[in-house]
């Protein structure tokens, strides 16, 4: 069986600037989709990948049971089985997590191809399994296994055709008919390799490369063109009649690859349409969010500041409900003192009615007079007093008029002055007392008014009672000039009762 | 407000009327005040009697002489109750300026302030004029002496103001007798025990001797 490094001597390597054009792709999907983890190392593994296996292309297809992107290498990789040339279709995806997580590698066979029934290393879904993948690491690498699964298959290939001529048993049977060069001139069909594959000398089919001379590689421009380039190399093949009808069955590129509608490179802008969309979204949510969050600070200050307001409302309400009652009070205490003053204006008008009789009817000594003992001594001595001046006044009168001596009228102005003034002494302590007990009146008076304790009332009272504590004392001052002295006198005079 | 309270007034007032005095010794004291008090009334009644001329000088004289005396007594009695006699008078509204003229401050009648125009004979005249020389020479005498208490110079005083008053043939206005007038007011209204100091002395014995010049001046022509 030829090894990896058969394989390798069997195809030359492909250009740079083909594996350059894959990874460009690669880099392209891979910072659409952003979700893989290493995206370096994918990148590694894959240039690697696509260096071995220039059949491999990379794609990227939508998972919508995962909601995500995931990128996948799409194409066939070679085995040989009994020296013939065979290329197995297969999908390898590549996981986020890769190199933690291992791809996933199915087989793709065509319509016209069927899995081998319980192969090694293939379930009936095409699953692939192998011992590298079991027993997979981050040091294992897309490439490494893909050459060990060259190596498994080219031992046991898992893939027959489905054509009644053959039997499932019958490996020959299967393609053998190595694929046409992609994109290649229907003329240029070099590719029967039915006798020639052992030595090497059987060109690879390059992808889209004219026949013999260039190996260039130019990436399949669709799958659709190159699936009609190859109908037309396979009908040119078989035009030539170099081989079996049933087995020029090109080796079946998919054309119904397993997830929906493949998407090569002109495809790609819906994704990123997909994804604006969705950035826009984004955009818009985080708006919606900060307006929103503005909206609400605002709304909680203005509720802050009603209730603030709405407190200071409260206080002056209540304030002025204080004043409202404080102001009834006083209207209150008004109206009654307005009441009391009309008693009385009542009072004194009928006491007017009862004595309003022609003036020679009144007695005025009967309406009027002094209140109290004192006041009616006081008023007696006054009149003594005056009395007396006036009996002065007639004595010099008639002393000028010679009615009386001088010694006579010495005589008599002595005496009447000495009662005059034992008068106006007595006056001046009567008016004495008078004042004391009105300012005892008054100070009973205040401290009613505070609400005083009894004591000081009836303290108060003996004090009212006249005496003159020690013997000779000052006589009182006396205040006006005379006259006036008179007039303060009688002012102390009121109704009688 | 007023009627309901007056009814509370008589409650609380005594109801007693009032006596002057209640034991003899203010009464005694009251009577003294009164005597001062009607000193001083009578003295003024007297004077503007005397100014109205319903008095004849020489009662006046001797009446005014006497209260005169006898305001001067009361005084002293009454030293401790009337320091001022002119508070009193304030107290007891006694509105008497002549009177506190006479008694307190000039404390002579006034016949003896202003001579009356009495007819005299020449005998008259020359005894009035010995006594007046012997007059003035004693009472300078009697200073020389330092006899210049209130009481001793006084009576001299007033002796030679009355004899130089006798000397009507002088005329009213006679210089010497005014500052002796003066001297007169002065010592009336100092304390009978005070005493004329050095200066005083010497002004009065200086005044007196100017008086006697002029008087001498006078009688010689």
């Amino acid at each position: 069986m030829y090894g990896y490094h058969g394989y390798q001597q069997q195809m030359p390597q492909p250009t740079h600037s083909v594996v350059d054009g894959k990874m460009h792709n690669l880099n392209t999907y891979l910072n659409y989709i952003r979700a893989y983890r290493d995206p370096l190392r994918v990148a590694k593994d894959l240039k690697e990948t696509f260096h071995l296996f220039p059949n491999l292309s990379p794609y990227y297809e939508n998972i919508p049971s995962r909601n995500i992107n995931l990128i996948n290498i799409k194409g066939t990789i070679p085995i040989c089985f009994k020296n013939i040339n065979y290329y197995l279709p297969i999908i390898v995806w590549v996981p986020l997590n890769y190199p933690l997580e291992y791809p996933t590698i199915f087989l793709d066979p065509t319509p016209e191809m069927r899995i081998v029934e319980s192969h090694q290393h293939a379930n009936l879904q095409g699953l692939v399994y192998h011992p590298y993948i079991s027993s997979w690491n981050s040091a294992s690498t897309l490439g490494q296994c893909l050459k060990l699964l060259c190596d498994a298959f080219s031992f046991k290939p898992p893939l027959e055709t489905k054509s009644p001529n053959s039997s499932p048993s019958t490996t020959s049977s299967q393609y053998n008919q190595p694929p046409p060069p992609y994109g290649s001139s229907p003329s240029g069909s070099p590719v029967n390799s039915n006798g020639n594959n052992n030595t090497g000398s059987i060109p690879p089919p390059p992808y889209g490369s004219s026949p013999g001379a260039s190996s260039n590689y130019v990436p399949p421009p669709s799958y659709d063109s190159s699936i009609q380039k190859k109908n037309a190399a396979l009908a040119a093949a078989a035009s030539k009649g170099l081989g079996d009808p049933s087995i020029a069955i090109p080796p079946p590129i998919p054309q119904k690859p397993q997830p929906p509608p493949t998407k090569s490179l002109p495809q790609i802008p819906p994704q990123p349409v997909i994804d604006k969309k969705k950035e826009l979204i984004d955009e818009c949510t985080i708006k919606l969010q900060e307006i929103l969050s503005q909206y609400y600070d605002t709304t909680v200050k203005e509720i802050k500041d009603f209730q603030v307001h709405n407190r200071s409302l409260e206080e002056l309400s209540k304030k002025q409900q204080l004043e409202k009652g404080e102001l009834q009070e006083q209207l209150a205490l008004y109206n009654s003192q307005i009441d009391q003053l009309n008693e009385n204006i009542t009072q004194l008008e009928k006491w007017i009615k009862e004595n309003d009789k022609p003036e020679t009817d009144i007695d005025i000594d009967a309406m009027l007079g002094p209140k109290d003992p004192l006041s009616k001594q006081l008023l007696k001595l006054v009149s003594d007093d005056s009395t007396i001046e006036d009996l002065l006044y007639y004595l010099d009168k008639a002393l000028h008029s010679n009615r009386i001596s001088l010694d006579e009228y010495l005589k008599n102005v002595r005496s009447l002055s000495r009662d005059q003034f034992m008068i106006k002494a007595t006056v001046k302590k009567v008016q004495y007392f008078i004042r004391q007990n009105q300012q005892q009146f008054l100070q009973q008076q205040q401290q009613q008014q505070q609400s005083s304790p009894q004591s000081n009332n009836n303290q108060q009272v003996p004090k009212s009672l006249p005496q003159f504590q020690s013997p000779p004392p000052q006589p009182p001052p006396s205040s006006s000039p005379q006259n006036g002295h008179y007039q303060s006198q009688l002012s102390q005079l009121y109704y009688k009762q | 407000m007023n009627l309901k309270n007056n009814t509370n007034n008589t409650s609380t007032q005594n109801l007693k009327e009032i006596k002057l005095y209640s034991n003899n010794i203010e009464r005694e004291m009251y009577d003294n005040l009164a005597e001062l008090y009607s000193i001083i009334k009578v003295t003024e009644h007297l004077e503007k009697a005397y100014i109205r001329d319903d008095v004849p000088p020489k009662d006046y004289t001797t009446a005014c002489s006497k209260l005169i005396a006898q305001f001067k007594s009361s005084q002293t009695l009454l030293k401790d109750h009337v320091p001022n006699v002119a508070q009193f008078m304030r107290d007891y509204d006694l509105n008497c300026k002549a009177a506190y003229d006479r008694l307190v401050i000039k404390g002579f009648p006034s016949t003896l302030e202003h001579s009356t125009n009495e007819s005299s004979t020449d005998t008259a005249m020359a005894k009035n004029v010995a006594e007046a020389v012997q007059l003035f020479i004693t009472t300078m005498d009697s200073i020389r002496l330092k006899l210049v208490a209130v009481d001793g110079i006084y009576p001299l005083l007033s002796d030679l103001m009355e004899s130089l008053n006798r000397n009507s043939w002088l005329g009213p206005t006679f210089e010497g007798k005014e500052k002796i007038k003066n001297w007169i007011s002065i010592l009336n209204q100092m304390k009978a025990t005070d005493e004329l100091d050095d200066e005083q002395s010497r002004q009065l014995l200086f005044d007196l001797d100017n008086s006697y010049n002029i008087f001498y001046k006078a009688i010689k022509n």
